[in-house]
């Protein structure tokens, strides 16, 4: 009795008040960005040839191609040996040669006996005129001739090594090994390395992507260009659905080379960019969660865009700061207090 | 009667014989104990057969429609089943059959494998194949363990698991599955890069079809030569990931596209519906060794102890075996509690019977029939298939059990000769208790019939205990009539009425109080009266519990978190808690499982988790008790692991709740119906309603947490103009998560499946993924699909065929019946959208069906009790001074617990049923000496004398058998507070019935039954042998 009188004469002690949990060092915040341009949309790309920049190469002779000496990608100057031909045309050209070279000579005696004879006046001078008419059309056919020889290259018997006349980077290759036409293309030549960047934009994407666009370009092989718009289709593609949309760089790539890109357009001035990890979903929309560790407000957004680390939003402001950690915590946080 | 008396005498006459058949007996009783199987707790688990399917990469909805409903259709007219439940989650189907309790559990899986087989037809290959769960129950996860490695990744680590360690563990007789949460099976990843094939213009239908022909086998036959033959086979099996990537999927005029140039090909791992963490380290395999329904769990827990060295030895040395949980710590620690209970119980039974009866050979004689009923007990719980427990073995009192054989014993030492031989003597004697004996122990049976009729959870608890009090006591009766004469005419000399100083001195105080009292009658009557009023009142002030927790020595906490988790945050959370907890001095280790293990035994979703803290012995601890360390830790979880909600249980605790999965409160409303959404609203608005009415408490209104998910609809129009067909989007589809199995390599005995999945980056809007066109060209899905971002139910409960949802409430202060019944019309009264109904359910069900039994299974054995003992008096005013003991010992229950803050459980009602029963036995031994000697004098005379001559062996009897629960009401090891409750009514019972018996009742006769006083000349002769005390 005395010690029940006791503890109502001094009241329960007080219980120590548990520590409140802190989500601050569970949470990291970051401030919502404003570039200028802003990611929109990734999806494949193919850089192809500028149009006006390529040079389309026929083997100098019919034939037979032996073998290439180069392959996409090569970079080529003049005079560099391209393939070796076997060509029944070069065979043609060189009996042609020789023969024209039997009757020079042949025209050249005749005018020379001619010239002494008529020194002594046993020819005359019209006679002498025509033996050198002949001689002079005879060597112009040789020369001719010749000169249609040395457009083949530096070579010997009846093989022939096709040279460059063009600076550039080879592209296709068209013509395997094997026979080839007279004038058909068998090599393109880039000329000035230029090379045009073609995406496919879905229609629905448009609105979204007006302005001049950038193009951050990846490869398969994992290199990265930057380019920026150069022209857009003036009508959509009926069957694919979709705008082709070509875009222009300084670097060097190659043509043909095929990944994704990253359209970027410039930013409307109600849209930022958050890092991805910020996004969660509440009730079922898009949302964030702004403020500070110690008063986090969750705020349902719009997405309207973005690349592999930022996601391009409709709903925050300029000035907040948003959840990238933790972003799961304080949902959950929420969660808990809404029960 | 003549029967007992004619073995008595045979017994007797051949009691070398009998002496050689008992110890015979004792014999198979033991070989008999060998095959009986123990575990910590008997099996409150139902009849009950598991359909599990896992579908890894559906959601709940797709779960629900291609698997789950297809299970639960083919179910619906098999016979014999009570209950048809089901759970949908994400990857997960979990249906479950349950049957009248008493079908064979065999039958009822044989039965539910046939529908299922049928029902495979109906699900498709890509949601999985519905698997019958292992046949085992509540109890069955005897042994839990970890393996891990700092080097392997986790498809390796599993590879290990699948292949070295599960089949060896299976191998025992007993384990019936080795389930694992964690790691990965297996496969060949293959990883296309959407770009590429865009680029190379290539689908991936294309792809997979070079797949499908590069990984093939093929068999010509035979080749016969002569005399002989020989078969011949083709095949291409790339011999590593790298000979796979160099497959040619495309060959044209412009070369080849090599499998490698369109992504990446490695080995991996396959989904996972769950994962295993453990200490904080990170993810393990967390592995589950399931026990057979029926077998023994001590035995089997121990092979699996011995298996696993020799396992580690054959594994690589860089993965390591961790136990988390070892069902023998809590079998051999409660088989202890109870083994050391029994044991200091009969000590103290042989102690207090030397004390009273002065003879060690008697004491010794009554202690040996205590190890031989045990053995009788031990023989019919395995006839019967009982396993040895806490509940069937800890709640034996041997002093109960030895009663009778007390009163026989007691009367051979206290007989006078009469000239006849000393057989004959022991013969007659033994005859002449032979009707008090039988029913007073007939008594004691009667009370234990209550507790037979349980049903239920309580009945699946107690029933183990009274069968095997039951078959104790008809062994301790049968050798009362057959070893005790026999071996008493050869062991024990007769003393007479020989007191030792124990009963001289307490006798020396009895017997003035007694004839004091005797002037006093109303005076004691009235403060009797008083007495048991004023402590049955108390029962008021008693707090309730259905029945004690048990503990298990372990903990565990249970997690739960939004649906939304990923797998990778999941982990890394769960080994955040895990170094929490495991900073706890008490703790010994801490491993988790996150998820639903490979075979969906416990199909739980990702973001529920079950962290299993295996606790150091108890005397390193710093906390208190287990609740202490329990507050403790959730304090610490709250402030250090917000966000999940934690619940902490037990293991056996929460396997028997999952499995049950009943409503847990008073009262719960189970709505039925079709539209998920309807039927939470409807929820919303009972709860409401049952929130008005007066007495409703802690209502609960349905909530069904959602999961982001992707609806992706495909636009057949724009699939048409594109010249695409679905399958190539579906497939498609399939691969941007879950992939597409293309076949499978060899590797050694095993296979490895090859799955082609695409290389998507978090950030791709699934709209925006290109998809090749078949003239050549790209669109994106987005163009030939709707994507739309929806929210589906997390997990979807079905029961009665439809889907469910539950609105729970307590009621306090108020009867259960009268609020069920004005709810009822309320909720009638809420409008019901068209294709919903409710059903009621909860603990009130159970509350009114065992208050039913109670009320009438209770005063039918009381009224039984009645009838026995109006048979054994002729008369029914005795019988009722007898019941009078009822009451009083009651009394004396209620201030024993209440004085040691205990609650009224189910054990201590059982404890009451045993008190009666002791309490009827003293009375009877008393009274019927009481009415002998009133034949010959007056009631008065005849209750001095009686009391006076029955006085040492109610006081012994009483003695041994509170005594006997000493051991149980002061345990403190493991099972205790189970025996506890039950122990100490007995003890506080007796503390009063036994003065009653000795004080009140002497008092009573003398003056209820004066009118029967007969005049010296009509008295009869005594018939009893003079100084016989019985």
């Amino acid at each position: 009795m005395i010690l029940w009188l006791f503890l109502v004469a001094c009241g329960h002690p007080e219980a120590p008040e548990a520590p409140k949990p802190s989500y601050a060092e569970r949470t990291e915040w970051s401030a919502v960005q404003s570039p200028t341009t802003v990611p929109i949309v990734t999806l494949p790309a193919e850089a192809v040839p500028a149009p006006s920049s390529e040079v389309q190469l026929a083997p100098p002779a019919a034939g037979r191609i032996l073998r290439w000496h180069v392959s996409p990608g090569d970079t080529i100057t003049v005079d560099t040996p391209l393939a070796d031909l076997a060509s029944p045309q070069l065979t043609a050209l060189r009996a042609r040669v020789s023969t024209l070279s039997g009757r020079a000579q042949q025209a050249r005696t005749q005018r020379d006996l001619m010239q002494a004879s008529a020194a002594s006046g046993v020819v005359s001078r019209m006679d002498l005129q025509a033996a050198q008419a002949t001689l002079r059309e005879t060597e112009s056919e040789l020369a001719g001739t010749r000169s249609e020889l040395a457009a083949y290259g530096g070579q010997s018997g009846a093989g022939l090594t096709w040279t460059s006349a063009y600076d550039g980077i080879v592209g296709e290759i068209h013509c395997p090994v094997g026979p080839v036409q007279d004038g058909v293309s068998c090599l393109t030549v880039q000329r000035d390395r230029q090379v045009l960047l073609e995406v496919r934009v879905p229609a629905r994407h448009l609105a979204a992507l007006e302005g001049p666009l950038r193009a951050d370009f990846t490869s398969l092989d994992g290199s990265h260009s930057p380019f920026v718009e150069v022209s857009r289709a003036p009508a959509i593609d009926r069957h694919t659905r979709s705008l082709l949309v070509q875009f222009r760089t300084q670097d060097d790539v190659m043509p043909g080379a095929a990944g994704r890109a990253v359209l970027s357009a410039p930013r409307a001035q109600d849209l930022f960019l958050i890092p991805r990890s910020a996004l969660t979903r509440s009730d079922g929309v898009p949302s964030v969660f702004v403020g500070s560790a110690d008063a986090p407000e969750s705020r349902a957004v719009q997405v309207l865009g973005g690349d592999d680390a930022s996601a391009l939003v409709r709903g925050v402001e300029a000035t907040d700061q948003v959840a990238t950690r933790g972003v799961f915590l304080l949902k959950s946080l929420m969660a808990q207090e809404a029960q | 009667m003549n029967l007992v008396a004619g073995l008595i005498a045979a017994s007797v006459r051949h009691r070398w014989m009998v002496l050689f058949l008992t110890l015979l007996a004792a014999v198979g009783g033991v070989f008999a104990t060998q095959r009986m199987t123990f575990d910590a707790f008997p099996d409150i688990t139902n009849v009950q057969v598991q359909i599990l399917t896992t579908a890894a990469g559906l959601g709940s909805e797709e779960v629900e429609m291609l698997v789950t409903l297809p299970v639960e259709r083919s179910l619906g007219g098999v016979d014999g089943i009570t209950e048809l439940r089901s759970i949908s989650r994400p990857g997960v189907s979990s249906v479950t059959a349950v049957f009248e309790d008493g079908t064979d559990r065999w039958l009822a899986r044989q039965k539910v494998k046939e529908q299922v087989d049928i029902a495979r037809g109906e699900i498709p290959e890509s949601a999985g194949t519905p698997e019958l769960a292992p046949p085992t129950t509540g109890l069955g996860e005897v042994f839990q363990f970890t393996v891990g490695s700092d080097s392997m990744q986790p498809h390796e680590l599993y590879r290990v698991f699948e292949r070295d360690i599960a089949p060896r563990l299976r191998s025992i007789e007993g384990v019936v599955e080795v389930n694992a949460w964690g790691g990965a099976i297996p496969q060949v990843d293959v990883r296309l890069d959407p770009y590429a094939l865009v680029a190379h213009n290539i689908s991936m239908t294309e792809v997979a079809s070079a797949l499908e022909d590069a990984v093939a086998i093929t068999s010509a036959g035979d080749l016969s030569s002569g005399e002989e033959r020989a078969s011949v086979r083709a095949s291409s099996n790339p011999e590593t990931p790298e000979a796979l990537a160099d497959i040619v999927v495309r060959s044209d005029s412009n070369g080849a596209v090599l499998l490698g140039q369109l992504g990446t090909v490695g080995m991996g791992g396959g989904l996972t519906v769950g994962l295993g963490t453990a200490d904080g380290e990170g993810e393990v395999i967390f592995a589950m060794v399931q026990l057979l329904a029926g077998a023994d769990a001590l035995s089997v827990v121990e092979e699996v102890r011995a298996t696993l060295p020799q396992i580690t030895a054959a594994i690589p040395t860089d993965v390591h075996i961790d136990p988390i949980y070892d069902r023998e710590k809590l079998v051999g620690s409660t088989l202890e509690t109870v083994s050391h209970s029994l044991l200091e119980g009969a000590l103290l039974v042989v102690f207090i019977l030397l004390l009273l009866l002065g003879n060690l050979r008697a004491g010794l004689l009554v202690a040996s029939v205590i190890p031989l009923s045990m053995l009788g007990a031990f023989v019919g719980l395995a006839a019967l298939g009982f396993s040895g427990n806490l509940m069937s073995l800890g709640a034996v009192d041997f002093g109960l059990i030895v009663d009778g054989t007390i009163v026989v014993v007691e009367s051979i030492l206290a007989m006078q000769l009469v000239g006849q031989s000393h057989r004959q003597n022991v013969v007659k004697t033994t005859q002449a208790v032979t009707r008090p004996v039988l029913f007073a122990v007939g008594i004691l049976i009667l009370v234990y019939l209550p507790v037979l009729m349980m049903s239920g959870t309580e009945g699946k608890l107690f029933r183990p205990m009274a069968v095997t009090v039951l078959f104790a006591l008809v062994t301790a009766l049968f050798l009362s009539f057959t070893y005790i004469p026999a071996a008493a005419s050869l062991l024990l000399k007769p003393t007479g009425e020989h007191h030792t100083f124990v009963v001289r001195l307490l006798r020396r105080v009895y017997d003035p109080v007694m004839r004091r009292l005797q002037s006093f009658p109303k005076t004691v009557a009235s403060l009797a009266a008083v007495w048991i009023v004023v402590s049955l009142a108390l029962v008021m002030t008693l707090g309730v519990e259905f029945v004690p927790r048990l503990e298990e020595g372990d903990l565990v906490v249970q997690t739960a978190r939004l649906p939304s988790i990923s797998p990778q945050m999941a982990a890394q959370e769960v080994a955040r808690i895990e170094r929490i907890l495991g900073s706890f001095p008490e703790v010994e280790r801490v491993a988790s499982r996150t998820g639903s293990p490979a075979l969906a035994t416990d199909p739980m979703g990702l973001e529920e988790t079950d962290i299993l803290i295996r606790l150091r012995p108890r005397d390193e601890w710093q906390a208190e008790s287990t609740e202490a360390l329990a507050t403790a830790m959730a304090t610490r979880l709250a402030v250090d692991a917000p966000g999940p909600e934690y619940t902490f249980t037990q293991p056996i605790e929460m396997r028997f709740n999952e499995l049950l999965e009943g409503i847990t409160a008073d009262v719960g409303i189970q709505i039925h119906g079709h539209d998920l959404d309807e039927l939470l609203a409807l929820g919303q608005r009972y709860a409401a309603e049952l929130d008005t009415i007066p007495g409703a408490a802690d209502v609960t209104a349905p909530t069904v947490d959602g999961m982001p998910g992707v609806d992706i609809q495909i636009d057949s129009m724009a699939l048409a103009a594109a010249d695409l067909d679905a399958a190539a989007i579906h497939q498609m589809v399939a691969a941007v998560q879950r992939g597409v199995t293309v076949g499978s390599w060899r590797r050694g005995q095993y296979q490895e499946p090859i799955v082609l999945t695409l290389d998507i980056r978090q950030s791709t809007a699934l709209a925006d993924l290109p998809i090749v066109l078949p003239q050549g060209g790209h669109m994106t899905l987005g163009d030939v699909a709707t994507v739309v971002e929806t929210t589906t139910p997390a997990a979807i409960r079905r029961a009665g065929g439809s889907r469910r949802v539950t609105v729970q409430a307590n009621v306090r202060g108020r009867d259960l019946g009268s609020f069920v019944e004005e709810a009822r019309s309320r909720i009638d009264a809420v409008e019901r959208p068209q294709g919903t109904w409710i059903s009621w359910a909860g603990k009130y069900e159970q509350l009114q069906a065992a208050a039913l039994r109670t009320a009438v299974s209770v005063p039918l054995v009381l009224f039984l009790i009645v009838v026995v003992l109006y048979y054994a008096f002729g008369a029914w005013r005795p019988a009722w001074l007898i019941f009078l003991n009822v009451p009083a010992a009651a009394s004396g229950g209620v201030l024993a617990l209440v004085a040691r803050g205990l609650p009224l459980s189910m054990s201590a009602i059982v404890g009451f049923i045993a008190l009666f029963g002791v309490a009827v036995m003293n009375g009877i031994v008393l009274l019927s000496r009481t009415r002998e000697l009133h034949k010959n004098g007056t009631s008065q005379q005849a209750a001095i004398r009686s009391a006076s001559e029955r006085f040492r062996p109610v006081l012994t009897t009483a003695l041994v058998a509170g005594v006997g629960f000493v051991p149980m009401a002061i345990a403190t090891g493991m099972g205790a507070e189970v025996q506890r409750p039950l122990a100490t009514v007995v003890i506080g019972g007796l503390c009063t019935s036994t003065p009653l018996t000795l004080l009140v009742l002497p008092t009573l006769y003398g003056w209820w039954f004066a009118d029967e006083d007969v005049t010296a000349e009509d008295a009869p002769p005594d018939p009893l042998l003079p100084g016989t005390l019985v």
